[in-house]
């Protein structure tokens, strides 16, 4: 099983998966796209364990991605990785069907207390 | 000096940011990229690299703007990739330059008057740069120094008399 990490930054995919590791999580196979577009065909084509995605992205946005998942039928936990984590967009995100959200900068136990649940 | 601008913010006059804050919001992106970074007691005028900036637009409008030579945008860039400096690409340090401002920009759009969008960011590269945001004038400015160099960030608000 494999988790998706969507995020048009190379360098925050990177980070990412190093978090993942950090906080446990390594016995997952990471999957990589870089917007939300390339991540909804990703997701559809091959359904991973756990979505992890940017907000705000060339090409569509993740809100638009998980939008377009649900739209799909798709059940596929997702959570957004993101560098805003106002009360209106957590509050978009959960109505849109995330399970979380996580605002940059983050750490490992960030990282652990969110997706615990979701992985377990 | 560490601040060269006046903090007054336009929009809700409570939610503007002190000189602290804005330490602060960079000092905790720096710290969590594995960066260690303290104040710059004399913001002395460095010749600039790179700048790459976000724009907030909204319930507050103006842009985040950071700056960096190429010495503290390599070594950001290798923190966060965690990487010997020789080996990043230029596409890579600038990829880099954007996520950092995009974290920078989104923990400061916290801090004012929502709703607002945050942009995409932009980063460019040059000797010497000044950049200016034509309809904008700058409002806050803070710089640290990391281990590699030092790292500005300026907010500019929209203003009349820009």
């Amino acid at each position: 099983m494999h988790i998706l990490v969507v995020d048009d930054s190379k360098v925050m995919r990177s980070i990412v998966t190093r978090t993942l590791r950090q906080a446990g999580f390594d016995s997952y196979d990471i999957h990589e796209a870089d917007n939300g577009r390339a991540g909804l065909d990703a997701a559809l084509a091959q359904p991973p364990l756990l979505v992890l995605s940017d907000w705000n992205m060339p090409e569509m946005s993740g809100i638009e991605f998980l939008t377009g998942l649900r739209d799909a039928g798709s059940t596929v936990p997702f959570g957004f990785v993101t560098s805003e984590g106002s009360d209106e967009m957590r509050g978009r995100a959960e109505s849109a069907g995330a399970s979380f959200l996580i605002a940059k900068p983050f750490t490992a136990d960030t990282f652990r207390d969110a997706l615990s649940e979701v992985l377990s | 000096m560490s601040q060269t601008f006046e903090a007054s913010l336009s929009g809700d006059p409570a939610q503007a940011i002190s000189p602290d804050e804005l330490s602060e919001a960079l000092g905790e992106v720096l710290s969590s990229l594995g960066l260690e970074s303290f104040p710059l007691e004399t913001d002395t005028a460095h010749e600039l690299d790179v700048s790459g900036s976000v724009t907030i637009s909204g319930e507050w409008n103006g842009a985040v703007q950071m700056e960096l030579t190429d010495s503290s945008q390599r070594g950001t860039a290798a923190a966060m990739f965690m990487l010997d400096p020789d080996v990043l690409s230029a596409e890579e340090i600038v990829d880099a330059v954007g996520e950092l401002v995009n974290m920078v920009g989104g923990g400061i759009k916290g801090m004012l008057p929502e709703p607002s969008r945050l942009s995409l960011p932009t980063v460019v590269q040059g000797h010497d740069l000044h950049l200016s945001f034509p309809g904008m004038a700058p409002v806050l400015r803070y710089a640290r120094a990391s281990e590699s160099g030092p790292i500005a960030v300026t907010i500019w608000a929209e203003s009349s008399d820009a």
